[in-house]
This record gives structure tokens, C-alpha cells and sequence, in this order.
């Protein structure tokens, strides 16, 4: 056999062994030992030690890191898309839900809510600049809409059962305004482009459907409207001071944005009609200004206080209205 | 819990203890010094269960120990002179040490082969030790020298064939 001889001498190393004594004394010598097995005390307070203590902890951190690395390219692109492109439902479906549900407190919920009912608008106005709004989008952007508002409404709701009043009377008006604004925008689109397209069955569905959005915008505005409204008309008791403050406030605003009005030179007739119509939502402003001027004068201060509130949502809406639309204007020329 | 771990180790010791005393002996040739390598590689293993630190493989654990110690020992030994130690060729693989020689009752088969594997290329006589001898698999001896299991099993075939001519056993077995 191969290698035999190897074998016997591999066999005859083999032997060699400690004898009982020396593996006993050996043993013996290991287990007593004093072997000092006390660790670093390690600090409770720090996220080493809570990951080390916590394996899921740690697990659950690193894939949420894998997760938020790996899909933030996507998340990232899905922020530009509109209805129609592959990411939108990322956007609406996982983006937006995870942002609103990150949101600590109602307030912040709440004008989070506001902020992407008003995208959403814009969204609608771009497409319906691009001619690109038809029904199956249009409908995906109503039901958004709904969505947003209805989210909105109760964050509204629970800010007002917890005694934040001001607050939910401020983010509701907010809200109308960016509606109403936003409505108007699309109302404009809508005119210029059945202008533009004449008499095509393509131009005139186009009208339905941007009415259709822009009277849910108007809707929904109302809602809200009426929900932060239920009770809230007899708290207001302002100051003197405070009323000049909003007086103050209101004219600063109007001044602002006929200013920005006169320094548009260059007409085409969409800026034409988005001034004209900018100019009457103004107009609008200072008549409620007006008005609240002899109500406080004829010693009516709770009213005139009202007509200033109106003529300060007029003015914003004119300033969302009048940005909104040069900005989409300047942008689809561009 | 350290009930259980005294007789995890004391079982591992009652398996182990004499393959990593021989490796040892054969590698230091001195049984005091063989003993005092044995104690200390055992001593590891003791601190590190007790610190329940997780050991995959215990056979290999405790061959990388001596095998580490045994260099240490080589290296910090005065009558080595600089140049034996950058050959490699401090180590050997018998039982030169007289006191070894007369305590330990090994055949001439096996004095003859431990001074062939003595005489083999340093790179060989590990490998070739641990798989024939010690009979561990290439990818043990992998872990133990810090090489590849490709790379150990290199060394155990070409070292085989080196002891097989120096032993003459070759020879015999073609004729």
C-alpha cells in the first residue's frame, strides 16, 4: 500500500501524549486561573450601545438605511412628476403618506395637507398648459383633492377641539385662498385654450374637464370654509391696535402687488387677462377695506373687523392668483 | 450557565489536549516549553468561553493559538539567531531536546519521519504535519496558516511529494 510506511510513522507520532499527570496538572492549572473577565461598562446612552444591546434595533436602523439609500434616487426623481409619468404614483401613494404621517404635530399635518391640495392644482394647471389634462387624470387629481381635503378637515376639526382656534381659522383661510386662486388660474386656461383650439371636440372636452376640477377646488374651499367657521365668528374680539395692525397689513399687501402688476411691460393675452382679472380681485380688497372703514366709523368694530378679513382674503387671492399665473405663463413660453 | 461551560471546555480538553501538545513538542522540542504553549493555548480558550465570545471552529481555534504562540516563542528565544528566523527555519519537527528524547516513547518510524518533515520546505511542513498527522481538513489548515483552502491543499500535495522523496518511501514503492 502507498505511502504504508508514512502511516506506521504518522501512527508511532501519534503516541506521542502527555502523560495523566502533566494533563491533569495542566487542567487544573487552566480552570483556577484568575482570569478577570470584567468588560468596559459601556455607556447606556449611546446608539452603539442601544444597537448592541438591541439586535432588531440594528437590524431594523440598517434596512431602513438600505431602504431610504437604495429608493432615494426614485423619491427624489418622483417629486417633479405629474399624473401620467411612472414615478406620480410613488409620489402619491408612498412619498407623500410617509411625509404626511412623519408630521408631528396637527398644525404641521394640517398645512401639510393644504400644501398638497395646492400641488396638486398646479399640477393640473401645468397639464392643462401642455394640453395634456384629460379624463383619467383629471380624476385622479379630483380624488386626490378630496383626499387632501378631507385629511385637512379633520386635522382642522381636532385642532379646534383642542382650543387652537386662530390657528385653524388661519391654515382654512390659507387654504380657500389657494383654492379659490388656483381655480381662477385654471378658469383662464381653460378660456385661452378654447380660444386657441376654436371649436375641436378635443378643446371642448378639455373645458369640461378643467371646469370640473376647478369647481372642485372652489368646493372644497367652501368646506373647509364652513368647518373652521362653526363657532368661531363670536370669539373674534379684537383690539384697536390690533385691528389697525390687520388694516396695516392688508394695504401693505394690495400695495405689493400692484406694484408687482405695473411692472409687467410685455402683454400677450393670457397676461393681459390675468392682470385684468388680478385688478379686480383687487378692486374687490379695497372695497371690503372700505366698507370696514365706515363700520368701525359708525361704531361697528365686530363687522368692520369681518370686512377686513374678506378684503385680506381678496388681496392674497389676487397675489396667488396674479404670481400663479405669470410664473405658469413665463414657464410654458420658456 | 458556568457549569455547562466547564464542561464544554473540559470535554474539548480531554479530545484535544495531546494533538496540540504534540504539535507543540514536535515544533519546540522542548516538553517544558511544549507544556507551558499547551497550557497557555488552553488558557485562551477557557477566557474566551467564559466571555461566551463565539468560536466556530474549536480544533482550529486552538491550532491557530499554539501555532501563533509557537512563533512568539521562536521570536523572543535569544539562541535563534536573526538570519534562521527570516528562513524560517526556527522551527523544527523533531524531538531533538535530549530530556524530550529520553521521556518520550516514540517508534524510529516515527523519529525518522518527524526528521524528514523537519527537512522539508518551510512553507511545506505545516500543511503536510497537520493533515497527516493531526489529519485535518485543507480548509482547518486554511484557518490555521491564514491561507486558502486552495493554497493548503497546494502545499499538502507538494508537500507530500517532497517527504515522500526524502524518505526514500518512494523509491521503495516504484521499484
Amino acid at each position: 500500500m502507498k505511502d504504508e510506511q508514512i502511516k506506521i510513522g504518522v501512527e508511532e507520532i501519534r503516541n506521542i501524549k502527555m502523560t495523566p499527570k502533566e494533563k491533569k496538572l495542566v487542567l487544573e492549572n487552566v480552570l483556577t486561573f484568575p482570569i478577570s473577565i470584567t468588560q468596559p461598562v459601556r455607556s447606556p446612552f449611546t446608539f452603539i450601545s442601544i444597537f448592541q444591546k438591541h439586535h432588531f434595533a440594528f437590524y431594523s436602523m440598517a434596512s431602513l438605511l438600505v431602504i431610504v439609500l437604495s429608493s432615494g434616487g426614485v423619491a427624489f426623481a418622483s417629486q417633479e412628476s405629474l399624473p401620467g409619468n411612472i414615478l406620480y404614483p410613488i409620489k402619491v401613494s408612498i412619498i407623500e403618506p410617509i411625509n404626511s404621517a412623519l408630521k408631528f404635530s396637527t398644525e404641521s399635518k394640517a398645512k401639510y395637507e393644504s400644501k398638497l391640495a395646492t400641488e396638486r392644482l398646479i399640477e393640473a394647471e401645468t397639464l392643462a398648459y401642455q394640453g395634456k389634462l384629460d379624463a383619467p387624470k383629471e380624476k385622479q387629481i379630483n380624488d386626490l383633492l378630496a383626499i387632501h381635503t378631507t385629511a385637512l378637515d379633520k386635522s382642522i376639526k381636532e385642532l379646534k377641539q383642542n382650543k387652537s382656534d386662530e390657528v385653524a381659522s388661519s391654515i382654512a383661510t390659507n387654504f380657500q385662498v389657494e383654492m379659490n386662486a388656483h381655480a381662477q388660474v385654471l378658469d383662464i386656461i381653460n378660456e385661452q385654450k378654447n380660444i386657441g383650439i376654436a371649436s375641436s371636440e378635443y378643446a371642448i372636452g378639455q373645458q369640461v374637464e378643467n371646469a370640473q376640477i376647478s369647481t372642485t377646488a372652489r368646493i372644497n374651499a367652501d368646506k373647509i370654509r364652513v368647518s373652521s367657521n362653526n363657532n368661531n365668528k363670536e370669539d373674534v374680539a379684537q383690539t384697536a391696535s390690533e385691528y389697525a395692525k390687520k388694516i396695516e397689513s392688508v394695504k401693505t399687501m394690495i400695495d405689493s402687488t400692484t406694484s408687482d402688476l405695473n411692472q409687467i411691460t410685455t402683454t400677450s393675452p393670457v397676461k393681459q387677462k390675468i392682470i385684468e382679472d388680478t385688478r379686480k380681485t383687487l378692486d374687490e380688497s379695497k372695497k371690503f377695506l372700505n366698507e370696514a372703514h365706515e363700520q368701525n366709523t359708525n361704531g361697528d368694530p365686530k363687522d368692520a373687523y369681518s370686512s377686513v378679513l374678506k378684503s385680506e382674503n381678496a388681496a392674497k387671492e389676487a397675489d396667488i392668483f396674479f404670481k400663479t399665473g405669470i410664473q405658469l405663463e413665463d414657464k410654458n413660453n420658456n | 450557565m458556568e457549569t455547562n461551560i466547564t464542561d464544554t471546555f473540559k470535554k474539548t480538553y480531554e479530545e484535544e489536549s495531546d494533538m496540540i501538545f504534540r504539535f507543540c513538542l514536535v515544533r519546540v522540542s522542548n516538553k517544558d516549553q511544549a507544556l507551558d504553549i499547551t497550557q497557555e493555548t488552553f488558557l485562551r480558550l477557557w477566557k474566551n468561553l467564559l466571555e461566551e465570545k463565539k468560536i466556530l471552529n474549536t480544533k482550529a481555534f486552538l491550532f491557530t493559538i499554539a501555532h501563533n504562540l509557537i512563533i512568539d516563542w521562536y521570536r523572543k528565544k535569544k539562541s535563534v539567531s536573526l538570519e534562521r528566523m527570516t528562513n524560517n527555519e526556527g522551527d523544527s519537527y523533531d524531538l531533538l531536546d535530549e530530556k524530550t528524547t529520553s521521556s518520550i516513547e516514540v517508534g524510529a518510524e516515527g523519529r525518522y519521519l518527524l526528521s524528514k518533515i523537519s527537512e522539508l520546505n518551510p512553507t511545506y511542513k505545516d500543511p503536510v504535519y497537520l493533515r497527516f498527522v493531526e489529519d485535518l481538513s485543507p480548509q482547518d489548515i486554511g484557518q490555521i496558516l491564514n491561507i486558502s483552502t486552495n493554497a493548503a491543499s497546494v502545499r499538502i500535495n507538494r508537500g507530500l511529494e517532497e517527504l515522500r522523496k526524502k524518505t526514500g518511501y518512494d523509491n521503495n514503492l516504484n521499484k
